[in-house]
């Protein structure tokens, strides 16, 4: 398709070039006639000129000839009148214009005279008061008007003084003076024609007019002629019949008469006329065929070319590299379309070369794809797992619960003094409280991983001795061991110091040298030693003599619940401590590696940053290993918030085998906040989920309290979150112990907590 | 795609711009030819008439026969004032009232053209001034009869009755025989019976030279005693002589008509010396509201048939030479109406006379009422 440019620069050009083109024209025949019409009338004028001069000196002739017929008879002495009675009819004779001639004496009366055809001047009886007589008598020279008798003849009258105080008059006819400027005419509608005095015309080809009595007294070129200095005047005007005409006006000399002479100006500008027709249409036909030939040459080489330019652009716009602008000449446009046929030529292997690359492309394209189904399924899977999580954390939440009950009772069980077990009953209630510590380390490790998988988990990281902690490892697990027939072996000196939170450092260690011992050989042995990596790191090995782990199985080694295969053996575990201890030594800034040798064993080794200075909290880690530790202080009250019976029973049993503690118990947060008020009471042991006020809100209302804001409160809660546990420690409380119960570590912190108020 | 299809196909807009090429052409040729069309001249446009015209004349001067068919021909109403004495017609055209036309006798033309009360005539709107005789054109009071076209004209001459005479009467000399002492009617007109004094004494009637007025002067006393003091009108004066309390008396040819019928004999006599000739003109008073039509009707007016006609009805010289042969035959016949030449010989028209010169004629004419007055019984 070609497109129809609104403004294009063709279209703008050629109408320029018309414009241009028909103006030149335009001002060319314009300029051409009015130069013409210019010269055309001033050549007029002149003739005009020269001929009216020629005609007025013409009538002037004939008005000295009735002048001169007057004189003949005027000279006559009076005497002489009597003897030369027939001069006038000689006159008449001699003058054909004359119709009639007379003498008069003063008194107006005829003594000598002739006539034509009849008598008219010497048959009035107003000759005394006639003008004619009247003028000539006083001495002037005296001319009528154009006078018409009754029967259509038109006549004027002549008088002039004559000797003696005598009047001869001459009355003459107008035909003469008619055919005179009859004569007179200029081109083929000219006229010429004369006027007296008072603008009426005398002589006219057309004699109507004279009959008339037509006037040009108001007439545009009789006033301008009356008004000029000497009567002469010359210009265009529309005359009496309506032409346009171009005229003279001058004066007769010898009358008071105007000439006027006339001239068609179609005729008087007739060549300039012509030549404005010639050139219109030379010029026009001149200007046609100059724009046709414009355009075409414009066309063929300027247009036509850029129209292929145009064209062959727009393809190749559209895909068609095949495109080649045929190259006629080699000019500009040649030049252009060379350029631009090589451009061509350059962009077609460019697309070769893109053709190939688009495999390239799509495969990209298609990782692109999959990588965003992986993603999606990444994100799903995440979902899934956080759900997971979510369930895990929920389900181990509830079991802690009746957990904590049961080794709550099992611990009161085992540590009655009053009624002290049988060593049957004591075995089977220490049966109770391993399977449920068991029971409760897998939930704890659930419960970890499920927070390491949320990032929830908070590690207290600092210094800590690698010597103590494999101790008190060590000491766990040597029964395991023991009952297992492993042997241990440790070589780790002691002051080497690791960044690690002392609890999760013991956990991956107790989770390491349980596998060890779990999944050895019988007879074998467990080497744990140490070494120093890189410099600021420290590895710690776990070596058993086991099978050893299989290379395809390594890979889903650090899997939660994978036991690799495991679970068909008779060994007890769930599968998810490596996974934890993997993420625990990943939290801790560290890693967990291991290397295997099928029928050799597997090695084991956990890598920390080393560090070498101590801190005071080290002793932290030091857990209370006296079992029966008794509160030892005088009597103090205790007060107890809890709304579950259990735990109240349970915590009723803790003090009911310590004499000197008053234990108070309270179902509600405001029965405790009374009790709190009515009794001195020490220390105050709460529970957060109560069924009046929320334990923080109980714990609020102490501490605004006066009387019960030294008060030292230990809050005992399910509720192992870190970030309840730092709310409430900022409200005020003293310690945060979580549920299930552990009696010692409680007994232990109240007693820490008397020891200080004391 | 389209093969070039700018190679030799005719594309719209070349079309168009060869349409305005030639369209141009075809402007300029227009604008050559336009420019030499004929104009219309403003002479040829008709010319617009008023729906009446008002004419100001003596009364019955021109008859309603003539006034009623300009009206049929023109579809122009004729208004027809009337004025009893010209000193009143005179008067009435100073005071500024409208006329289209009117009829003035020579005397006060030039009084009236002095005063611009007079609208030049257009002749190209009156060519039937042709008809007007030789006799009556371009005359002292109007030179190239400008402002006036000549009219009705009569001679002043000598009405007598021949049987109370013993010699006959010839002459304006005559009036001073003692056998007509007190038969002699005369009119009150300031220069009537002195222009016949001055005839009888060989003078211009129009003479202003003091030397001829006092001769004349002492001659017109002469007649002191002798004259009778008339009614200007013929219709008050005739009865006088048809009673024959006077045998003779100054009066118009028309005056005669009146008694040509009377068993009385009596005569119209052309003195020797020169009849006076009196005569009516018609002019366009400057206060006419439309000039074309006053013309149109004048023109009228001017038909030889239409003169003809006024003349046999009113019996009055016409000036118009043309209407001579629509004239009844009884008219035109008789020469007391239209004299021959040889009657007219010296005859003279009145002229208008100058300031001066009517002061003199005034005085003279007060001091003859004022010594002798024989007033008719």
């Amino acid at each position: 398709m070609k497109q129809q440019t609104a403004y294009s620069i063709k279209r703008r050009l050629w109408a320029f070039l018309c414009l241009i083109l028909s103006l030149t024209f335009l001002f060319i025949s314009l300029g051409v006639y009015s130069f013409t019409a210019a010269g055309e009338k001033a050549v007029w004028a002149e003739r005009q000129d020269e001929a009216a001069k020629a005609a007025s000196e013409v009538i002037e002739q004939f008005v000295g000839r009735v002048n001169g017929a007057l004189h003949t008879l005027g000279y006559l002495s009076e005497d002489h009148v009597n003897e030369l009675q027939e001069l006038p009819a000689y006159l008449i004779e001699d003058y054909p214009f004359l119709l009639e001639i007379v003498r008069l004496n003063k008194k107006g009366t005829v003594s000598q005279g002739a006539h034509r055809d009849n008598p008219v001047l010497s048959s009035l009886f107003t000759i005394p008061q006639a003008n004619w007589f009247r003028e000539a008598k006083q001495g002037k020279a005296y001319i009528s008007d154009v006078l018409v008798s009754s029967q259509g003849t038109p006549y004027m009258i002549m008088s002039e003084p004559a000797d003696n105080n005598n009047v001869v008059a001459a009355r003459f006819r107008m035909d003469i003076l008619w055919k005179i400027v009859d004569e007179l005419r200029f081109g083929e509608g000219g006229i010429t024609f004369v006027v007296d005095q008072s603008g009426r015309i005398i002589a006219h080809p057309d004699r109507t007019r004279v009959l008339q009595n037509t006037s040009v007294a108001l007439r545009e070129e009789f006033v301008l002629a009356k008004n000029s200095a000497n009567f002469t005047w010359s210009g265009s005007y529309v005359n009496l019949q309506g032409d346009n005409v171009i005229g003279t006006v001058r004066p007769i000399p010898g009358t008071n008469w105007l000439l006027i002479a006339e001239l068609q100006r179609r005729e008087a500008l007739a060549r300039s006329h012509a030549a404005l027709v010639f050139l219109s249409v030379a010029g026009g036909l001149f200007g046609l065929i100059a724009m046709l030939i414009i355009t075409r040459l414009s066309q063929h080489f300027v247009f036509g070319p850029i129209g292929r330019l145009q064209e062959a652009s727009q393809s190749i716009g559209q895909g068609d590299l095949e495109t080649q602008i045929p190259v006629v000449a080699r000019n500009e446009i040649g030049q252009v379309a060379l350029a631009f046929n090589d451009m061509v030529i350059r962009l077609r292997d460019r697309e070769e070369q893109i053709t190939q690359n688009a495999s390239l492309k799509a495969e990209l394209k298609e990782r692109e794809r999959t990588q965003a189904e992986l993603q999606k399924a990444k994100e799903a899977a995440e979902k899934a797992n956080l759900a997971k999580s979510e369930f895990l954390s929920r389900m181990s939440h509830e079991l802690r619960t009746p957990l904590n009950a049961t080794l709550g009772f099992a611990q009161l069980l085992e540590r009655d003094t009053q009624f002290p077990l049988e060593a049957r009953q004591e075995k089977r209630v220490v049966q109770i409280l391993k399977a449920g510590k068991h029971l409760l380390g897998l939930i704890n490790e659930i419960l970890d991983i499920s927070r390491i998988e949320a990032g929830k988990l908070t590690l207290s990281l600092e210094p800590v001795q690698v010597s103590t902690i494999v101790f008190e490892t060590l000491e766990l697990v040597s029964p395991l061991a023991e009952k297992a027939g492993i042997t241990l072996k440790t070589d780790i000196p002691s002051g080497i110091f690791v960044i690690a939170d002392n609890q999760r450092l013991k956990q991956v260690l107790l989770n390491l040298l349980t596998n060890a011992i779990k999944y050895n050989q019988a007879g074998g042995n467990v080497r744990l030693y140490c070494e120093a990596h890189e410099e600021t790191k420290l590895r710690l090995y776990v070596k058993d003599t086991g099978h050893g782990i299989p290379n395809e199985k390594m890979r889903d080694l650090f899997q939660p619940f994978n036991r690799l295969g495991a679970e068909e053996t008779n060994i007890e575990g769930v599968g998810i401590g490596l996974a934890l201890s993997k993420h625990l030594m990943d939290a801790m800034n560290g890693t967990l590696n291991v290397s295997s040798v099928k029928g050799e064993g597997s090695t084991f080794w956990a890598t920390f940053p080393l560090t070498t200075a101590a801190t005071p909290f080290s002793n932290n880690s030091e857990s209370p290993k006296d079992k029966k530790t008794p509160l030892t202080s005088g009597v103090h009250t205790f007060l107890y918030i809890e709304d579950n019976l259990s735990n109240l029973t349970v915590m009723e049993d803790v003090f009911e085998e310590q004499p000197k503690i008053q234990l108070l118990t309270a179902l509600q947060g405001r029965r405790g906040l009374e009790l709190a008020q009515q009794h001195p009471i020490d220390i105050i042991i709460l529970d957060l989920h109560l069924p009046d006020l929320s334990g923080k809100e109980v714990l609020q209302q102490l501490k605004k309290q006066p009387c019960t804001a030294g008060i030292p409160v230990v809050v005992l809660s399910a509720d192992a979150t870190e970030s309840q546990i730092n709310t409430l420690m900022t409200l005020g409380a003293h310690s945060y112990l979580t549920k299930p119960l552990d009696v010692d570590n409680l007994l232990h912190t109240l007693n820490t907590l008397m020891e200080v108020r004391l | 795609m389209d093969q070039p299809s700018q190679t030799l196909r005719w594309q719209r807009w070349q079309i168009v711009m060869i349409a305005s090429i030639i369209f141009g052409l075809g402007t300029v040729l227009a604008f050559s030819t336009l420019a030499v069309k004929k104009n219309i001249s403003p002479a040829e446009m008709p010319a617009a008439f008023a729906k009446q015209v008002i004419l100001y004349d003596w009364e019955n001067d021109i008859p309603w026969s003539v006034l009623n068919a300009f009206t049929q021909e023109f579809g122009i109403e004729v208004i027809y004032k009337t004025f009893d004495s010209l000193t009143e017609a005179v008067e009435s055209v100073k005071s500024g009232n409208v006329y289209d036309l009117m009829v003035i006798d020579n005397e006060r033309v030039p009084e009236l053209i002095e005063q611009n009360l007079l609208t030049p005539i257009d002749y190209s709107n009156v060519a039937n001034m042709r008809n007007i005789s030789a006799n009556f054109r371009d005359l002292a009071y109007d030179p190239h009869n400008k402002h006036s076209v000549p009219f009705n004209w009569g001679t002043t001459g000598l009405l007598v009755r021949t049987d109370l005479i013993e010699k006959p009467i010839t002459s304006w000399s005559d009036l001073w025989r003692d056998d007509l002492k007190g038969k002699i009617g005369i009119r009150n007109d300031e220069r009537e019976l002195l222009a016949v004094t001055l005839k009888s004494l060989g003078f211009s009637i129009n003479t202003e030279d003091p030397k001829e007025l006092e001769l004349a002067e002492q001659r017109l006393f002469e007649l002191r005693d002798c004259v009778v003091l008339m009614d200007s009108y013929a219709e008050g004066a005739m009865p006088l002589l048809l009673g024959g309390s006077i045998a003779v008396m100054i009066g118009y040819a028309e005056d005669f008509l009146l008694a040509e019928d009377a068993e009385e004999p009596i005569e119209y006599v052309f003195p020797q010396e020169g009849s006076l000739l009196w005569g009516d003109n018609f002019v366009i008073p400057a206060s006419s509201l439309n000039k074309t039509t006053a013309e149109l009707f004048l023109n009228y007016l001017l038909r030889p048939q239409v003169a003809a006609q006024i003349v046999n009805e009113n019996h009055y010289a016409n000036a118009n030479e043309a209407a001579s042969s629509f004239i009844a035959p009884e008219i035109i016949d008789n020469t007391v109406i239209f004299p021959v030449v040889k009657d007219l010989i010296n005859a003279e028209v009145f002229l208008p006379l100058s300031e001066q010169g009517r002061a003199l004629y005034s005085t003279i004419w007060t001091k003859f009422l004022g010594e002798a007055l024989v007033l008719a019984p």
